[in-house]
């Protein structure tokens, strides 16, 4: 399998002679074009960058929402006497108005932070912008299975953020993102915009749910189907096992919320009485659908922010992944325990032998977790370690992983959960996981593949400077919400007593530093776009197909020639890339006589 | 060794306090704070050695000049299934550990006694064997310049007996949680949930948090539990029976109010939820259809029992049926009540001054401040 010659060496280099061998960015003609160019494309690559762009502004939406309930919990609401008078502080949210209309604002204002961040941020994140990007790159194709299918799901994608906008210009949702019944069937029943307003947001998460579908779909045929000649499946680099398995979730486990958010519509309109116990309904009943669908859903939220991981420390510490095949089938076994554990959601409200087998079954899904860890530190070992910005973030992603997972083991150990469900514990583990994990690995992504996206490189020190900012800006925010929560405090609450003060204080900060981190990769990235370095073809001297035969940015059919693969995505001991620079990424020493490396 | 001994005994003391907090005051609270402490330990341990391992590979391995990477092997058996079994008997301990106690506050035992819980948005209501309700509030927090917004109900619990709290909810799922007794239960409509606890320590008093959400004032759906020897807690459930049927009847109605309608109707004239009660008695009601009533005594009676069928204008089906919550003396009493407060029914009484003199006035010494 690894030969050190490669019969295509230097073929990437090809000049464009050709309509078609110029890079994908290129504009096709005017203004209009181009822009008619984009909406009508179905380019994997700028497919990707538009769901790319499209994510970013919702992550920027959902982020200033999160700021605007952080800076509510500053104060508590409190009645205080000033001059023999009794006034209310703590009301940010209220704007001068009651202290009704003050939490109520706040209630919409975490469920357009949650449902924003979760159905329109992590689920797409990673697959639908990067994942879209680099899987045919990756296999060395010339597009992903069904490109049109592809440029449908972003199109759904926008349709359906438009219906949850809508729903927040008509006023906003106050139901939480996860639509408990008989809160969510009974609540702004009066009035025509209140009403319809969650309807809207709920068929927004119905509709995204399709663009989800297609995505998953489209990918689970494409590494298929499309993988280049000698690429078998244990050739195939990690990232794409990480978006297959998350891509099988996605098809098999939307449906089941797609039918619960209708039959929720329905519930709403003609009030049919499925759910709603003053109607003979079972209320219980959406919340065994809901994480049906919801649990596994954490895992297509993680699984791509794992791939990213094995590209980036392969890449910049110049070693194989460790135990590979221990990496890809823990991804599958992930995917496949992910199915069977969503009732340790409802430990208090389910029977006890249901709550007994889930929590069983919940700490068998933690092993193949903590399986991934350990072999991507053992990686490290005798490696070379570049300390880049990617870099960076995924020792950051390893860091706040861990923290993730270890803290789901107090939630899946039933009595410890009879405790801590539904408080700031839960709110602290599922942001280490999900904002902690899966957007730290995805900006590390960004930055590892941005000059192959888009042909520049970025300043290497402010992103550093963003890296910190954001790493201890998170940290700051959300370990204080691992104490606050053990100590009694409840989740979605607009005030609290005094005892949670402090912890409330540091973390409104932390949100700020949070805030200002984000802002300097933004200033990074815009400032790449307008006067970055032209980047190399492959400047991080990776082995897999998109660094060696493809240029930065790539030419719009990707690849000249069709890659033959004849070396594996990580022997970076016998194999020196294609289109890097020798000077800067050493060989390896020979193994003495005798050794084994694999 | 002995003072050895208490330090280490204090240092767990304090990093106890630091994870989770003090011990807590139920027979169940030791289980799940032994268990998750045992977590906590297993993590900081697991976190310190992989974090440990992972920063002395990136400083000894760092890319420098002159160091290439070296070969190494890319799997290793023996290592894999030690780190994958390793774990796994960790969390088979974790999980007995949780069983045990889960098992154990699922199982009441079978002389407990039956606290009914009654949540509604926004508040609890418990009902006790002998019929009594609540008679008392607080400010959580309560401090004179520095107060919570709302008035809370004051449960009592016997110490060292056991109990079972039989919950249902009114209208949407809410969640009963004593953080210092660690457990909590979702309290659903139309069917029974119950929590099992047995408090240890006297005097003590705990906060209650509904811990599932359930809309504008779910961070104010609260209560505080007191804990107290047997004794007094009979003597408070007999104090606590008869003292509503013993006030004349507007005092009975205003304290009918305070417990069951003041989270959302003021008497000050004061919007909320729902409409004020200051000058209802009597007046003219535009519907939310149009049509216009006058509130009179049938009026009021059938927005008690069956709300949703006359919505005033300007305000949302909101309120819950008290039907079987309220009986017809006390519908008296509210009617009364309503009276006295408005302009619109001159032969009523001046509105009563705080219960001074009643039956049970003793417990009532924060009266002024739910009033404001
Ligand atoms: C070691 C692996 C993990 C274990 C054992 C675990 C366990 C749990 C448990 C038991 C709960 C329910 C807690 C409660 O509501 O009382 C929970 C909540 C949650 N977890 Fe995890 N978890 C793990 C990893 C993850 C990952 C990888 C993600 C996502 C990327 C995730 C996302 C969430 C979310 C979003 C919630 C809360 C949902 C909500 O109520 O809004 N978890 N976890
Ligand atoms: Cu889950
Ligand atoms: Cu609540």
């Amino acid at each position: 399998m690894t030969t050190i010659t490669s019969p295509h060496a230097g073929h990437g280099d090809h000049g464009g002679h050709h309509d078609h061998d110029v890079s994908y960015l290129h504009p096709k003609g005017g203004i209009w074009t181009t822009i008619w160019d984009w909406a009508s494309t179905i380019d994997h690559k700028k497919i990707g960058v538009m769901y790319l762009v499209a994510i970013l502004f919702m992550f920027f939406l959902g982020g200033m929402a999160a700021i605007a309930v952080r800076l509510e919990l500053m104060e508590p609401t409190r009645e205080v006497t000033v001059a023999g008078k009794n006034v209310v502080t703590g009301q940010l949210l209220a704007f001068g108005q009651s202290l009704q209309k003050g939490n109520e604002n706040y209630n919409r204002m975490f469920t357009l932070h949650g449902a924003i961040m979760v159905f329109m941020v992590i689920v797409p994140s990673v697959p639908a912008s990067l994942g879209n990007f680099l899987l045919p790159l990756m296999l060395g194709a010339k597009d992903v299975a069904f490109p049109r299918l592809n440029l449908l799901s972003w199109y759904v994608y926008v349709l359906g953020s438009i219906f949850a906008v809508a729903a927040i210009i008509m006023g906003g949702v106050d139901t939480g993102w996860t639509f408990y019944t008989p809160y969510s069937t009974t609540t702004d029943v009066e009035g025509n915009m209140a009403y319809w307003r969650i309807v809207s947001m709920i068929l927004a998460a119905f509709i995204l749910g399709f663009s989800s579908i297609f995505t998953g779909l489209n990918f689970v045929v494409t590494v298929h189907k499309l993988r280049a000649p000698g690429m078998g499946w244990f050739d195939m680099p990690l990232f794409v096992w990480g978006i297959y398995g998350a891509a099988i979730i996605q098809v098999l486990a939307t449906p089941v919320i797609g039918i619960t958010l209708l039959l929720l519509i329905f519930e709403r309109l003609f009030r049919i009485g499925i759910f709603d116990p003053a109607m003979g309904g079972d209320p219980v009943l959406f919340q065994h659908f809901f994480w049906f669908y919801s649990h596994p859903v954490v895992y297509v939220m993680i699984l791509p922010g794992m791939a990213i991981i094995n590209e980036i420390i392969a890449v910049y510490s110049r070693k194989r992944i460790f135990g590979y095949r221990a990496v890809a089938f823990s991804t599958l076994a992930i995917a496949a325990i992910s199915f069977i554990v969503w009732g340790h959601h409802l430990f208090t409200s389910e029977g006890e032998v249901a709550a007994v087998v889930f929590s069983a079954i919940t700490f068998l899904v933690a092993i193949p977790s903590a399986i991934k860890v350990f072999n991507w530190i053992a990686t490290l070992y005798k490696g070379s370690i570049r300390l880049t910005t990617p870099m960076l973030y995924a020792l950051g992603f390893l860091f706040l992983f861990t923290i993730g997972g270890l803290t789901g083991l107090p939630l899946g150990t039933l009595s410890v959960d009879l405790h801590l469900h539904d408080s700031y514990f839960v709110v602290a583990h599922f942001h280490y996981v999900m904002m902690g994990s899966t957007i730290i690995a995805f900006i590390g992504g960004i930055h590892h593949w941005w000059p192959k996206m888009f042909g520049r490189m970025y300043n290497e020190f402010f992103a550093k400077i963003g890296f910190w900012l954001v790493f201890i800006g998170f940290n700051v925010t959300f370990f204080p919400q691992f104490m606050m929560g053990a100590h009694g405090m409840p989740r979605r609450y607009a005030s609290y007593t005094d005892e949670f003060l402090i912890y409330h204080q540091i973390s409104t900060i932390g949100s700020w530093v949070l805030l200002v981190g984000f802002l300097v990769h933004l200033f990074v990235f815009i400032h790449s776009l307008l006067a970055g370095r032209l980047a190399p073809p492959n400047p991080c001297g990776g082995l897999t197909l998109e660094w060696t035969d493809a240029a930065s940015p790539p030419i719009e059919h990707n690849f000249h020639h069709e890659p033959v693969v004849n070396h594996g995505p990580y022997d970076y001991d016998d194999v020196f890339p294609k289109q890097a620079d020798p000077k800067e990424f050493p060989m390896p020493a020979p193994l003495p006589a005798g050794a084994r490396a694999h | 060794m002995n003072s050895l001994l208490l330090t280490a005994g204090s240092f767990s003391d304090a990093h106890q306090r630091f994870w989770i907090g003090k011990p807590g005051n139920s027979t169940y609270a030791a289980d799940v704070e032994s268990a998750y402490m045992f977590i906590v330990w297993v993590s900081i341990i697991s976190f310190a050695v992989l974090m440990g391992v992972m920063f002395y590979f990136v400083a000894r391995y760092r890319a420098r000049p002159g160091l290439a990477p070296e070969r190494s092997p890319a799997h290793n058996t023996a290592l894999e299934v030690t780190w994958s079994v390793a774990p796994m008997i960790i969390l088979v301990i974790i999980f007995f550990w949780g069983f045990r106690g889960y098992m154990k506050v699922q199982l009441a035992p079978s002389d407990a006694e039956e606290i009914v819980m009654r949540g509604q948005k926004w508040n609890w209501s418990a009902t006790y064997v002998n019929g009594a309700q609540s008679q008392e509030s607080v400010r959580l927090s309560a401090s004179p310049e520095h107060r919570g917004v709302v008035d809370v109900p004051v449960f009592v619990v016997p110490a060292g007996r056991p109990i079972r709290l039989r919950m249902t909810s009114a209208d949407v799922i809410h969640a009963f949680w004593i953080p210092d007794f660690r457990m909590k239960m979702d309290v659903i409509p139309n069917r029974f949930t119950s929590l099992n606890f047995e408090a240890m320590r006297e005097g003590e008093e705990h906060e209650v948090f509904c811990a599932e959400y359930c809309g504008d004032y779910h961070s104010e759906m609260a209560a505080l539990i007191r804990v107290l020897p047997p004794a007094e807690y009979e003597q408070k459930l007999r104090e606590w029976a008869d003292f509503i049927s013993k006030l004349p009847p507007v005092e009975r109605g205003q304290a009918i109010w305070k417990q069951k309608c003041a989270t959302c109707h003021t008497v000050d004239g004061g919007k909320n939820t729902g409409p004020s009660w200051k000058d209802v008695f009597g007046e003219e009601q535009e519907l939310s259809d149009g049509a216009r009533v006058v509130a009179d005594e049938n009026y009021i009676r059938e927005s008690i029992y069956e709300p949703a069928k006359k919505i005033v204008k300007g305000y949302q089906n909101q309120m819950p049926t008290f039907q079987g919550q309220i009986n017809d003396k006390e519908l008296e009493g509210i009617i009364a009540y309503m009276k006295s407060i408005s302009k619109h029914a001159p032969a009523a009484a001046p509105a009563p001054q705080p219960a001074a003199g009643a039956a049970g006035a003793g417990e009532k010494k924060d009266e002024q401040k739910k009033n404001p």
